[in-house]
């Protein structure tokens, strides 16, 4: 054998996609297709094309975000299990929620929203804890606190939808179509988007900041909660559109990340000023925040990207035009240039740092008048106040 | 010299060139656009000019007007701002793309040691193998590592340069290419055709409130128009073969190759009592059809017809059939006159000498509102159909009523609602009328009861021989006295309610005696009333007169009490309805929303080229000096830089396992 030869490199096992994927995986697709077959051969006669095209897209979105980040496959299954037990307990009647135990202190989705809060208050004075103190055990528990508040959260959704259906059939649908709603799909979404960046930069350090925004989104649901904003009411006939239900959660993976990034803004901002300190030395480097900064925008930018278009679609087919410059839309538009402009700058120009972080917390209020403003002070098409 | 002159001018062009591609105005245009567009939210776009007058006064009206600041989005300069950024878009991609390419097609064999010796990421090591040997191990690793890889040598050393990730590169044309296209499928469903249209004085929008028919030539647009966004009301049973396209305070008529019938427009409800669907049944008559098209729209459900879409956009009345009675409140009191009409209709009555005009403005068959219960709670009910109408005098000047057909239980009591305001900008004021087994017609006897001379003396003489005892009214004189102060007493209630009672004794009784005298009047006027209202049960064959009747009296006497102030000398009673409704239809074309749609293909595309596919290249550098290979590998990624820190890593430490591995 010549030398040559056996300086081969083959010989380290060149990694195939097929070598990339363990038993695990192969397990948690297997899962996820008797899930989707199981759902298709008990309910496919009442779906329509639409539903079975979103029903098997999510199914592949699932099983692929499951391989590329391990930890969501377990809370999958979590999720999982206990909506399925929740719709189990709740049978026909929506009066198991007040009856059952479970329900009724935990998994109807009103209870479940507010153990979602609960622990992400909690999990935002943990993380700080456990930055201050110095205690790897407070950050622990703030962690598993988070997964388990964006766990019930999820599972309240899950819950409501089917709630809306026993409230009355007529009524029953995704509940992504309220501000209240749409408030909760962002604390899930944040919650998980960050936990995802924690497990990969092995940091909890920054959590709290990240949370802080989470939490204050919290205190809002429970204030709208106040004003009846959880009762469930039907859909006005605008919203009644498959389009919603993928228009709506793209949108928030990008709400999300924005919010996130410019709580990451102020954690750099802080480490920056304050470099010395001894407490906030335990915030990851400055370049570590500053890419995990960068890689929420780009993220959030590639959705935010999807749902506007998804939202031009969808406004071709109900409003007879792809853009009608209505408020909401447009206010879409103007966060899209400014994260695009933020974009250009990082990549073109190569600004980084204290500039960028201040530009992401800008573009916070940007996204928050877009999110919440538009609806508030502005009216148009987006507020259904007619027709 | 010449020359010179040339050079000078090309670099002057060239700069300009520059200067349209450069980063910086692409920044400053995009913040140009957010701004422009922020003023767009915050000012409601396309309004009514007179709202805008009262909003800003004459002045800024104007001022605002001449900028364009009503229709922002079809402004010269918001227009321009677009047209420069899809230019500096474009000049940035003509100038850039085929650098990129050519940059991402290279391999960068030319690479000097010296430079890459300044790199963050390399690793040296120093082998017995040869140098050919480790180049071919070289060349499997890269391909190990699904990396594209060129050898070349120079003076003493030889070099494998490797690469991935180039389609990245593509990422940015295909984003900027999206943009593009996006603006210009936009420009062709966009209003400029028919703006120069208007420029060069083809079109000139009508501002009068004429019908379709009458509009002159100058306002309409041919069916030939290549894109457009209009809206047409049309009733039940009407047909429409044009639409209108709102021209900030006017309109043009687009003229469609086709007509649309409607056959039937349907709202459903849920059990609430909110919209749950709009539908329309359309026909579409067209003459290269050989039998009409029939279609059913609804929201979120248009039909598209020959490139048209046909878009379920609002609803309202198509001139519903009123029958109506009118009673009359002021001059003989309680007569009523049948008039049939219908909504958008108008009529004259005349009254006190005075002509009013009659607008009957909608129909509504639903009006759900919130009703207080019996517990506190409220529900949404629905009070049944309703209309709206206006009535002006001659001046000009009108008042708004809402009338509801079928009564209305509130706090236990069942009365009819009318509302009315003079102030299109405030709530509507309510009158209540009490509601019997014949409608309001009991009231309306009642009413008329009291404005007849001979019936209150009767009453004022019964009730007084009643309270007083019938001796007193021996005295001829002081019997005329009393029943001629009753008379009065009640015709200044009907006129002017209580108020102008309290007014009236106010005006000649000293001050410390009104409060006494205020109440035996009201006491006095409560009773000759309350006799008048016995008579009449009486004489309509009611035995007695129990307590409903008496709850139904109060009701009415608070009726009295506010009918002088109701600003109408009748009350229209709906008596009967033929609901006729208007769909309001959407109609477009828009020839530039499969290029819109591709651009956007494009966009999402590259957006996901860009951050996600990772442009890397690797140089694996070597020499043979003092019997030993050396080798340099370096790696340089400019994106994501903090995992290429575990990626380089790793692959090194592969690379070392290889070398160690094959030790001899
Ligand atoms: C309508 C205006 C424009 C829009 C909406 C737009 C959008 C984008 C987007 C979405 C990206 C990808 C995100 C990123 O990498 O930054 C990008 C990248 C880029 N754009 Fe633009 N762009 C516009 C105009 C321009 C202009 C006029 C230039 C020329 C100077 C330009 C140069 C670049 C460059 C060089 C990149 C980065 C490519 C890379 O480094 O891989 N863009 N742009």
């Amino acid at each position: 054998m010549s030398e040559a030869e056996s300086l081969k490199f083959g010989e380290l096992n060149k990694p195939t996609l097929l070598s990339l994927i363990n038993s695990k995986d192969w397990a948690w697709f297997g899962l996820l297709t008797i899930a989707c077959v199981a759902t298709l051969t008990l309910y496919g006669a009442m779906m329509d094309g639409y539903e079975v095209a979103i029903l098997i897209g999510v199914a592949v979105l699932t099983a692929f975000v499951g391989w590329y980040w391990k930890s969501s496959i377990f809370y999958a299954v979590c999720v999982g299990i206990f909506s399925l037990f929740s719709i189990w307990l709740y049978g026909d009647s929506l009066a198991a929620g007040e009856q059952n135990f479970f329900l009724k202190f935990l998994l109807s989705s009103q209870s479940a929203f507010a153990w979602m809060g609960a622990l992400f208050f909690l999990a935002t004075a943990s993380y700080f804890l456990g930055l201050m103190a110095n205690s790897e055990f407070a950050l622990n528990v703030a962690s598993r606190m988070t997964w388990i508040a964006t766990g019930f959260g999820f599972v309240g959704l899950m819950v409501r939808w089917r709630e809306s259906y026993l409230y009355n059939p007529e009524y029953g649908h995704i509940p992504v179509s309220n501000l209240y709603e749409v408030f909760i799909m962002f604390c899930i979404i944040t919650g998980l988007m960050y936990l995802y960046y924690e497990g990969r930069y092995k940091n909890k350090n920054m959590g709290g900041f990240v949370l802080l925004i989470i939490s204050a989104a919290v205190g809002f649901v429970f204030w709208y909660e106040t004003r009846g904003a959880a009762d469930i009411k039907p859909l006005v006939p605008a919203l009644q559109s498959y389009w919603m239900k993928i228009h709506v959660p793209a949108n928030f993976v990008g709400y999300g990340a924005f919010a996130m990034s410019a709580m990451l803004g102020v954690a750099y901002l802080i480490k920056e000023k304050f470099a010395d300190n001894s407490v906030v030395k335990r915030l990851p480097e400055l370049q570590i925040i500053d890419d995990i900064m960068y890689k929420a925008i780009a993220l959030g930018f590639a959705f935010f990207t999807i749902a506007t278009i998804l939202g031009a679609m969808w406004a071709a087919e109900a409003w007879g035009g792809y853009w009608s410059w209505d408020p909401k839309e447009t206010w879409a538009l103007i966060v899209w240039l400014n994260y695009a402009a933020w974009l250009h700058m990082r990549l073109t120009k190569g600004w980084r740092g204290a500039p960028m972080a201040w530009w992401a917390i800008i573009g916070l209020f940007v996204t928050l008048f877009a999110f919440l403003g538009v609806n508030m002070f502005l009216s148009g098409l987006h507020s259904y106040g007619e027709l | 010299m010449a020359e010179v002159v040339q050079n000078l001018k090309k670099s002057r062009a060239k700069r300009f060139i520059e200067f349209i591609g450069s980063m910086e105005l692409a920044i400053t245009l995009l913040a140009a656009l957010a701004i422009a567009s922020v003023i767009g939210t915050v000012l409601q776009q396309n309004q009514s000019y007179n709202d805008y007058i009262l909003k800003f006064g004459p002045f800024w009206f104007e001022f605002f007007e001449k900028i364009a600041l009503y229709d922002v989005y079809a402004a010269i300069w918001f227009l321009s701002i677009l047209a420069f950024l899809i230019l500096s878009t474009s000049v940035c991609v003509y100038r850039n793309a085929p650098v990129f390419l050519r940059e991402a097609r290279r391999f960068r064999t030319n690479v000097q040691l010296k430079s890459l010796q300044t790199f963050k990421h390399q690793q040296h090591w120093q082998t017995e193998h040869s140098v050919a040997d480790v180049m071919a191990m070289g060349s499997n690793f890269f391909h190990f590592l699904g990396m594209k890889s060129r050898t070349s040598a120079g003076e003493g050393y030889e070099l494998i340069a490797a690469k991935k990730g180039g389609i990245n590169r593509w990422g940015y044309i295909l984003t900027h290419m999206g943009v593009i296209i996006i603006c210009v499928g936009a420009l062709f469903d966009s209003k400029i055709p028919m703006m120069v249209a208007e420029w060069s004085g083809n079109l000139k929008p009508e501002t009068r409130n004429i019908s379709a028919s009458e509009v002159p030539d100058i306002s309409r647009i041919a069916p030939s128009n290549a894109s457009f966004r209009g809206n047409v009301q049309i009733p039940e049973g009407g047909k429409a073969n044009i639409v209108f396209l709102n021209i900030r305070d006017g309109y043009v008529v687009q003229e469609l190759p086709f007509a649309i019938e409607l056959k039937d427009f349907r709202v459903e409800h849920y059990s609430t009592g909110a919209p749950k669907s709009f539908e329309s049944d359309l026909i579409i008559h067209d003459d290269v059809l050989e039998k009409p098209i029939e279609a059913t729209i609804a929201v979120n459900h248009p039909f598209i017809y020959r490139g048209f879409a046909l878009y379920q956009a609002s609803f309202a009345d198509g001139g519903t059939k009123l029958d109506l009675n009118l009673w009359s409140v002021r001059d003989k009191a309680g007569t009523v006159l049948n008039k049939k009409t219908a909504i958008f209709d108008d009529f004259k009555i005349i009254a006190s000498n005075e002509t009013l005009s009659v607008e009957m403005n909608d129909f509504r068959l639903f009006n759900i509102n919130g009703v207080m219960q019996p517990d506190g709670s409220t529900k949404q009910t629905n009070i049944g159909p309703s209309i709206t109408f206006k009535l002006r005098d001659e001046s000009g000047v009108a008042k708004e009523f809402v009338n509801y057909m079928v009564p209305v239980t509130s706090e236990g009591v069942t009365t009819y609602l009318s509302g009315v305001r003079s102030d299109p900008t405030q709530p509507f004021q309510y009158l209540h009328l009490p509601v019997s087994e014949n409608g309001v017609e009991q009231f309306m006897q009642l009413l008329a009861r009291l404005s007849d001379q001979a019936q209150v003396e009767k009453a004022a003489i019964e009730t007084v021989s009643r309270t007083m005892g019938a001796a007193l009214l021996k005295d001829q004189a002081l019997a005329a006295d009393i029943s001629g102060s009753m008379l009065n007493l009640v015709s200044l209630f009907i006129a002017g309610g209580y108020e102008a009672v309290v007014n009236d004794v106010k005006a000649r009784v000293p001050e410390d005696k009104q409060k006494a005298v205020i109440e035996t009047y009201l006491k006095l006027l409560q009773s000759v009333v309350g006799t008048v209202y016995e008579t009449m049960l009486t004489e309509q064959g009611h035995k007695s007169v129990n307590n409903a009747d008496w709850a139904w009296f109060d009701i009415a006497l608070q009726a009295l009490n506010t009918l002088p102030y109701y600003g109408s000398p009748m009350y229209v009673e709906l008596s009967s309805f033929e609901h006729i409704q208007a769909a309001g239809i959407q109609i477009t074309k828009s020839p530039g929303q499969d290029i819109v749609y591709f651009g956007c293909v494009l966009l999402m595309i590259g957006v996901f080229f860009l951050f996600y596919i990772n442009p890397t290249r690797y140089w694996l550098w070597l020499e043979r000096k003092d019997d030993k290979t050396r080798i340099l590998l370096a790696g340089v990624s400019h994106r994501h830089t903090q995992d290429f820190d575990k990626q380089f890593d790793r692959a090194a430490a592969d690379f070392e396992a290889a070398l160690n591995k094959n030790k001899r």
